[in-house]
C-alpha cells in the first residue's frame, strides 16, 4: 500500500537516507565506496612513497660524496690516485707482456720446462719411499760394494718412479703447466737420469736442473732483456706512489675522523640542551663529550700538504722514466724472434696498450701539474664523479670510490649480449608460432614458451653456475672452435654466460608480447596480400611484420627492461668484478667478469647502517635503475596504447 | 592444355622454405633449452627426494632444516658425508674410526623444511596484504573512478611500476620496513629516526624499523606485486561487458549491488588467475627477501622460540630461494650437489605447480562463465 | 566453350572436414569479360563459393572440397600441380571491407608487382599510374602517392584496393560485396568503375543489393542454402525468373 502512495507523489525517486556523520551521508553504498577508495589511495600513496623515498635517500649522496672528495683533495689522496692510475695501467700491460713471455718460453722450451716438474715428482717419490735405501747407500764406504748398491738403487728408483702411470704424471704436471699435452719419452728418461743422480748424491739436486730456468731465460735473448727492462721500469714511480699514499692516507683518516667526531659532539651537545633538567643524563652526556674531545687531532692542512707537493715534483721524471724504459723494452721486443701466434697477438696488443698507457701518463701528468689541494670541489664535480667515475671501490680503509661507469657498462654489456641472442630467437619463434605453425603445434608451443617465465631467476642462476659455466668454458677450449674471437674464455663467470642465461629469461617476455603484436595485425591485411598471389613468406615479411613493428619494438624494449633489472642471475654468474670491460679487445671483452648495478646492491647492502655514504650510494644506483626502467616502460606503454587506440 | 597456374620452382620457393626452417629453428632452440634445463634439474634433483632403502622417501630432506654438512674420511680412505647432527652421533657410535680430513659446508646438510615453511609464510602474508589492497584498489579504479586525466595518469604510473626491477623494491623495503617502520617498544633504539611516548603508557612509538623480518619481507613483496595485481584485476574487471552493468543499473540496483552481482562474478576468473600468477612471481623472487627477510645463520623453525604474534612476525626466516642462493656459492663441491639439485628441483616443482594451477583455473572458470 | 572462363562442375564444399556441406553441388559456367553477380540471402554460400575460386579457403585448416571441380582457363585448380599462389596472381580479389596495407598509396599498388620480383622503377611507376587511372583514382591521388593509404576516404580506399588488384593484370577479379561498407556516392563510383573494368576483365561479384546486381551485372546467379537455384542473364532473372524462390527473393518477400 505504502509503495503505491510513494509512487503517487514521486517520493520513490528520492535518495534514501543513511545516517549522517560529520556532514557526510553514510549509506551502505557510500561505505563500500569509501572502503575501496581508501584502499586505492593507500596503494597509490605507497607507490608514490617509493619514488619519494628513493629520491630522498639517494639525493643526500651528492653532498656527502662531495665532502669525501674534498677531503681526499685536501689530504692529497687525489694526487696519489693520479699516480696509482698509471700504475694500474702498467700492471695490466705488464700482465699481457708477461703472458706472452711465458707462452713463448713454453713453446720454445716446452720439453725442457716439463723436465723440472717431472723431476720434482720423482724427487718426492724418492723422498717418500726410498728414504732408508738412500740413507743406507750414503752411509756405505766400500767402493765396490757401493757400486753394486748404486746399480741396485738406480733400479729401485726406476721401479718406484715407473709405478706412477703416465696419465697420473701428466695430470700432476698439468696442474703446474696447464698447456702440457704429453710427456715425451726423451724428457721422461732425462728426468729419470737426474732422479738417479739425486738419489746417489745424497739428496742433492743436480746442477742441470737448477740451471734450467736461467738457461731458458738466457736463450730467450732479446725477449728476456726486454722483460728485464719492463719489469723494473715502474720501480721509481711505485716508490714515490707508496710514499705519497702513506702520507696522504694518514692525513685523510685524521680529517675524516675529526669530521665524524665533531658531528657526534655537536649532536651530543644538542642532546645536552634538551636534557638540561635531568642532571644524571646530562652528566653522562658530558662525560661522553669529554671522551670524544681528545680524539680530535688538530692538523694544519697547509703544513701537511708540503711533503705531498715535494713528491709530486718528483713524479714527472719518474713517469717519464717508466715510459722511456718501457719503450725501450717494446722496441727490443719487436726485434725478438717470436714463434707462436698467441704471443704475437699478445705482443701486438701490448704495443697498442702501451700507446694508451702513454696517453694516460701524459694526461695524469698535466692533471698533477694543475693539481691544487685547496681548489674547492663543487656539487657538479661530485655528480660527474659519480656518473662518469671509472672506479667503484668500497670496503677498504682507503677512500671509497663510487663511480657508476663500471656497473653501468657491465649491466649494459650483459643486456646487449642477452638481447642480441634473445631478440632473433624470440621474434623468430613468435613469427613461426603465429604464422607458420599449424594449430595443434602452436597450441603446444605457445604455452610451453610462456611457461619458461615461471622459472625463478635464482634457479636459473644456480643452473648457470653448475652446468652452463662448465659447458661454456669446455666449449671455448675445444680447439676447432678457437677461431671464434674471445675463445678460450678468460674467466669462468663472464659476460657471455650471464648474457646467455638472461637471453633465456628474456625470450618468453619478448615472445609473448611480439606474438600478441603479430596477432593484432588485422586478418584483412594478410588476406589481401595472399589474394594478390603473395606467398606466406612475402606476406609475413612485407605486410605483417611491418604492420606490427611498433608492437615488436615495444616487446624488445620491455625485454631489455626486464634483463637490465634482473638481479640474481647476474649476481651469481657475472663474476662480480667492478671494472669497465675492455672493449678495445673486441669480442674478447665478453669473456671478462663484470659487475652490475643490480648485483652491487644485492652484494653490498648487508651490514650497512642507514645513512652512511655507502648506503646512499647504493640508493643512488637504485634510483638510476628505477629511472631507466621507468622510462623504458613509459615509452613502451605509449607505443602500445597508441597502437590500440 | 598448358597449365597456367603451374607451380614455379625457383629461388622464391627455396627462400620461403629456408626462412621457414630458420623460424622453426628459433622456436625449437628455445624449447630445447627449456627442456634441457628442466630435464637436467629433474634428473639430478629428483633422486634426492628418494632413498634406496625403506621408506624410500628421503624423510630427512623434507623434515629437517638445513644444517652444516660434515665431510670426512676414515683411516681406510672411506669417505663419509653427513649432516653435523648425524656426524656427532656417528663419532660416538664408531669410536674405533679415525677421522681424517674433516671439513664443514654451510647449509648443505639436512633438509629444506625450514626454507619451505619460510617461503610459504612469506608468500601467504604477502598475498593477504596485496590481494586485500590490490583487489579493492582495482575495483575502485575501474568501477568508481571516471576516465579523467588524473586517473589515467595514475593507471599508467601503476602500469609502469609493474616493470620496475625487484631489487629497487627490495632497496625500498630495506630502507622503509627494516629501518624506518614504526614499532611500539619499551626501549627505543638509538638508530630510530624518531620516537615519542605512546599515549600514556611507558612504551614508546619508535620509528626504528622491523629489522630483517618476516613482516618486512612480506610487505616488501606485497608492494612489489601490488602494481601487477591492480593492473591484472582492473583488466579482468574491464573485460566484463558494459551491458551487464547497464542492465543491472536499469533494474534499479545500486552501484555496490551491481558490482557484487553482475560484475565481480564474471571477473573472478581473471582475479584468481592474477593472484595465482602473483604467487608464482612472489615465490620466485629472491632479491627482496634476501635484503629484508632472511639471514644465513637462521636455523630454527619459525614457531620455535617465539613469544606472541609480534615476535613471530618480526623474526627473520629462512626461504627457499635464499637457501638456493647460499648453496650457489659452492659450485665445485660434489658433496653439495644433492642438496643443490634437490632444492632447485623442489622449488621448481612448487613454482610450476602454481603456474599450472593458474592455467587450469583460468580454463575451468572461463568455460563455466562464458558470455 | 572458349568464352566460358570459369567452369564449376557439381562443386561441393565443407568448412568442417566434410561433415556438413556449405555448398551442395553447384554447376555453372562464367563467361569471359562479363560481370557475373552472385546473389542470395545471408549464409547461402555465395561468399564461400567466391573464395573457392581463388582458393582463399585453403587458409582454413578444416575447409575441404567435398566433390566436383572448378576449372579456370580449362585447368582444374585443385589439381596437384596447381599452385594456389600462382592461381591467385591470375584471380584477384577485392574484399568486403576495404583493406589497403598500412603503407603509402604507391606501395599499395606496386605491392603485387614487387612480390613478383619486379624492381625496375620505371616499370613500377608505369604500372601504378595505369592501375590508378584504370580505377579512376589517379586524378585524386596523383599528388600524394607517397602518403599513407589509410588517409584516404572509404570509397577511395576501396578503389585503391581495386587498383592494387588490377595492377598485376589478373584474368578474373572476384569482388566480395565491395560496396557494403561504403556510402551511396562512393558506391556509385565503384559501380561505375566495375562497368568500365568489364571491358578488360572477367568480374565475379557477390552482392546483397539486388539493385546493384541489376545495375552492374550481365549475368546473375541466385543461391539459396548452398544450392544454385537459378542462373541466367540478369535481365531474365530480374524480369522473368523461372523459379518461385528467385521471384520471392527478388521481390523482397524473404531474405
Amino acid at each position: 500500500m505504502n509503495r503505491k502512495s510513494d509512487l503517487a507523489d514521486g517520493a520513490c525517486f528520492k535518495r534514501k537516507r543513511g545516517f549522517r556523520l560529520m556532514g557526510l551521508n553514510f549509506n551502505a553504498d557510500g561505505i563500500v565506496r569509501g572502503f575501496f577508495g581508501g584502499n586505492a589511495y593507500l596503494a597509490i600513496l605507497f607507490l608514490l612513497f617509493i619514488c619519494i623515498f628513493l629520491f630522498k635517500s639517494a639525493i643526500g649522496f651528492i653532498p656527502g660524496f662531495r665532502t669525501e672528495l674534498s677531503e681526499a683533495r685536501i689530504s692529497g689522496i687525489e694526487a696519489a690516485n693520479h699516480m696509482n692510475y698509471q700504475l694500474v695501467g702498467y700492471d695490466a700491460l705488464y700482465t699481457k707482456v708477461n703472458q706472452a713471455f711465458i707462452n713463448e718460453k713454453r713453446a720454445k722450451f716446452g720439453n725442457l720446462a716439463t723436465l723440472v716438474p717431472i723431476y720434482e715428482e720423482f724427487e718426492s717419490i724418492i723422498d717418500d719411499e726410498l728414504e732408508d735405501k738412500v740413507d743406507e747407500y750414503t752411509e756405505m764406504d766400500d767402493s765396490e760394494e757401493k757400486q753394486a748398491a748404486a746399480i741396485k738403487l738406480t733400479t729401485l728408483v726406476t721401479k718406484a718412479c715407473g709405478e706412477v702411470s703416465t696419465e697420473e704424471l701428466l695430470k700432476t704436471i698439468q696442474s703446474r703447466l696447464p698447456q702440457t699435452t704429453e710427456i715425451s719419452d726423451n724428457t721422461y728418461q732425462k728426468a729419470l737420469q737426474y732422479a738417479h743422480k739425486y738419489a746417489l748424491n745424497d739428496y742433492e739436486t743436480p746442477d742441470e736442473i737448477n740451471e734450467i730456468p736461467a738457461l731458458i731465460n738466457d736463450q730467450m735473448g732479446a725477449f728476456n732483456k726486454a722483460m728485464d727492462l719492463i719489469k723494473t721500469s715502474d720501480d721509481e714511480l711505485r716508490e714515490i706512489y707508496q710514499e705519497i699514499e702513506k702520507i696522504a692516507t694518514k692525513t685523510n683518516i685524521t680529517i675524516s675522523d675529526n669530521r665524524k667526531n665533531l658531528a657526534s659532539i655537536t649532536s651530543l651537545k644538542d642532546e645536552l640542551k634538551d636534557n638540561a633538567n635531568d642532571s644524571q643524563v646530562a652528566q653522562a652526556i658530558q662525560t661522553r663529550i669529554k671522551e670524544l674531545e681528545p680524539n680530535i687531532i688538530e692538523i694544519d692542512p697547509a703544513k701537511n700538504i708540503l711533503p705531498i707537493y715535494e713528491i709530486i715534483a718528483k713524479h714527472d721524471p719518474a713517469a717519464d722514466n717508466m715510459v722511456n724504459q718501457f719503450q725501450k723494452g717494446i722496441n727490443l721486443l719487436e726485434t725478438a724472434e717470436i714463434t707462436t701466434e698467441k704471443s704475437t697477438i699478445l705482443i701486438h696488443e701490448s704495443s697498442r696498450l702501451f700507446q694508451e698507457l702513454k696517453e694516460i701518463v701524459t694526461e695524469r701528468k698535466s692533471l698533477l701539474a694543475e693539481w691544487k689541494h685547496d681548489k674547492p670541489v663543487t656539487m657538479w664535480n661530485s655528480i660527474t664523479a659519480f656518473f662518469f667515475g671509472s672506479d667503484w671501490k668500497t670496503g677498504s680503509d682507503r677512500q671509497s670510490l663510487y663511480g657508476l661507469m663500471p656497473l653501468f657498462s657491465g649491466s649494459l654489456l650483459i643486456s646487449l649480449v642477452a638481447m642480441a641472442i634473445a631478440v632473433p630467437l624470440a621474434i623468430g619463434a613468435a613469427i613461426y608460432v603465429n604464422q607458420f605453425a599449424n594449430k595443434r603445434e602452436s597450441r603446444i608451443l605457445k604455452p610451453s614458451i610462456e611457461f619458461i617465465q615461471t622459472i625463478p631467476s635464482v634457479v636459473l642462476g644456480l643452473f648457470g653456475v653448475l652446468v652452463v659455466a662448465g659447458l661454456l668454458q669446455g666449449m671455448s677450449e675445444v680447439s676447432w672452435l678457437s677461431w671464434i674471437p674471445g675463445f678460450p674464455i678468460q674467466d669462468r663467470l663472464n659476460v657471455l654466460l650471464a648474457g646467455i642465461l638472461l637471453a633465456f629469461m628474456a625470450c618468453p617476455t619478448i615472445f609473448t608480447l611480439a606474438e600478441d603484436a603479430l596477432n593484432n595485425v588485422p586478418k584483412a591485411y594478410s588476406e589481401a596480400s595472399l589474394a594478390m598471389g603473395a606467398n606466406k613468406l612475402q606476406t609475413v615479411l612485407k605486410i605483417i611484420v611491418p604492420a606490427s613493428l611498433s608492437g615488436i619494438i615495444a616487446a624488445v624494449m620491455l625485454g631489455f627492461g626486464r634483463v637490465i633489472g634482473e638481479t640474481m642471475v647476474v649476481l651469481l654468474v657475472a663474476g662480480n668484478k667492478a671494472r669497465i670491460p675492455d672493449l678495445s679487445q673486441g669480442v674478447g671483452a665478453l669473456g671478462e667478469s663484470v659487475h652490475t648495478m643490480t648485483g652491487i646492491i644485492a652484494q653490498e647492502y648487508g651490514e650497512l647502517e642507514p645513512g652512511v655514504l655507502h648506503w646512499k650510494a647504493l640508493f643512488m644506483v637504485g634510483l638510476v635503475l628505477f629511472l631507466i626502467s621507468l622510462s623504458i616502460n613509459s615509452i613502451c606503454q605509449r607505443v602500445i596504447s597508441r597502437k590500440t587506440s | 592444355m598448358d597449365n597456367p597456374f603451374q607451380k614455379q620452382l625457383g629461388w622464391k620457393q627455396k627462400k620461403e622454405s629456408i626462412y621457414l626452417w630458420v623460424f622453426r629453428l628459433c622456436t625449437y632452440t628455445i624449447i630445447a633449452a627449456a627442456l634441457f634445463i628442466f630435464s637436467d634439474i629433474f634428473i639430478k634433483g629428483v633422486p634426492t627426494f628418494f632413498k634406496s632403502e625403506a621408506p624410500y622417501v628421503n624423510t630427512e630432506f623434507f623434515t629437517e632444516s638445513p644444517q652444516i654438512l660434515s665431510v670426512w674420511h676414515d683411516q681406510n680412505g672411506q669417505e663419509y658425508s653427513m649432516s653435523q647432527k648425524n656426524y656427532e652421533q656417528w663419532v660416538v657410535a664408531h669410536p674405533e674410526k679415525e677421522i681424517v680430513d674433516l671439513h664443514n659446508l654451510t647449509a648443505s646438510g639436512g633438509g629444506i623444511l625450514g626454507p619451505l615453511v619460510g617461503t610459504a609464510l612469506l608468500v601467504f602474508i604477502c598475498m593477504v596484504i596485496a590481494l586485500f589492497i590490490g583487489v579493492s584498489a582495482a575495483i575502485y579504479l575501474s568501477e568508481y573512478c571516471g576516465k579523467g586525466k588524473l586517473m589515467s595518469t595514475i593507471r599508467l604510473s601503476i602500469l609502469n611500476l609493474a616493470g620496475v626491477p625487484s631489487i629497487v623494491f627490495a632497496l625500498f623495503g630495506l630502507g622503509v620496513f627494516c629501518w624506518l617502520a614504526p614499532v611500539i617498544t619499551d626501549v627505543p633504539k638509538d638508530s630510530a629516526a624518531f620516537f615519542c611516548r605512546w599515549f600514556w603508557t611507558n612504551s614508546y612509538l619508535s620509528f626504528q624499523g622491523w629489522g630483517t623480518s618476516l613482516l618486512a619481507g612480506s610487505c616488501t613483496l606485497a608492494i612489489m606485486v601490488l602494481p601487477v595485481i591492480i593492473t591484472a584485476c582492473e583488466e579482468s574487471l574491464r573485460a566484463v561487458p558494459k551491458g551487464f552493468r547497464e542492465a543491472s543499473f536499469a533494474l534499479g540496483a545500486t552501484q555496490w549491488q551491481t558490482i557484487r552481482k553482475s560484475v565481480l562474478p564474471f571477473a573472478v576468473p581473471g582475479i584468481l588467475t592474477a593472484s595465482v600468477l602473483g604467487i608464482t612471481r612472489v615465490a620466485g623472487e629472491t632479491a627482496p627477501i634476501m635484503l629484508t627477510a632472511t639471514m644465513t645463520e637462521k636455523s630454527n623453525l619459525p614457531w620455535e622460540q617465539v613469544e606472541g604474534p609480534w615476535s613471530f612476525l618480526t623474526q627473520s626466516v629462512q626461504a627457499l630461494p635464499f637457501h638456493i642462493y647460499t648453496l650457489a656459492k659452492f659450485p665445485e663441491s660434489e658433496h653439495v650437489k644433492p642438496m643443490q639439485y634437490g632444492s632447485i628441483a623442489a622449488f621448481l616443482i612448487l613454482v610450476m605447480s602454481f603456474a599450472l594451477l593458474s592455467v587450469i583455473l583460468r580454463n575451468r572458470l572461463r568455460n563455466k562463465l562464458k558470455w | 566453350m572458349n568464352s566460358q572462363l570459369i567452369q564449376l562442375n557439381d562443386l561441393g564444399f565443407s568448412y568442417d572436414q566434410g561433415k556438413t556441406e556449405t555448398i551442395k553441388g553447384v554447376s555453372l559456367d562464367i563467361p569471359e569479360k562479363q560481370v557475373t553477380a552472385f546473389i542470395g540471402p545471408s549464409g547461402c554460400g555465395k561468399s564461400t563459393l567466391l573464395r573457392c575460386l581463388n582458393r582463399m579457403n585453403d587458409l582454413i585448416d578444416t575447409a575441404k572440397i567435398t566433390r566436383g571441380s572448378i576449372k579456370i582457363l580449362g585447368q582444374d585448380i585443385h589439381a596437384s600441380d596447381v599452385d594456389a599462389i600462382e592461381l591467385r596472381k591470375h584471380v584477384g580479389m577485392v574484399f568486403q571491407k576495404y583493406n589497403p596495407f598500412p603503407k603509402s598509396i604507391y606501395e599499395n599498388v606496386a605491392y603485387g608487382l614487387r612480390i613478383q620480383g619486379i624492381k625496375n622503377k620505371d616499370v613500377l611507376d608505369e604500372a601504378v599510374e595505369r592501375s590508378l587511372k584504370g580505377s579512376a583514382l589517379w586524378d585524386e591521388v596523383k599528388d600524394r602517392l607517397k602518403t599513407s593509404a589509410l588517409g584516404l576516404s572509404g570509397g577511395q580506399q576501396q578503389r585503391l584496393c581495386i587498383a592494387r588488384t588490377i595492377a598485376v593484370q589478373p584474368k578474373v577479379i572476384l569482388m566480395d560485396e565491395p560496396c557494403s561498407a561504403l556510402d551511396p556516392i562512393a558506391t556509385a563510383k565503384v559501380e561505375e568503375l566495375i562497368t568500365e573494368l568489364r571491358e578488360q576483365y572477367t568480374i565475379v561479384i557477390v552482392t546483397h543489393s539486388m539493385q546493384q546486381a541489376s545495375r552492374v551485372s550481365d549475368r546473375t546467379a541466385f543461391f539459396y542454402l548452398g544450392e544454385l537455384i537459378e542462373y541466367d542473364k540478369t535481365n531474365t532473372i530480374f524480369q522473368n525468373p523461372s523459379q518461385k524462390h528467385t521471384e520471392d527473393y527478388i521481390s523482397g518477400r524473404f531474405g
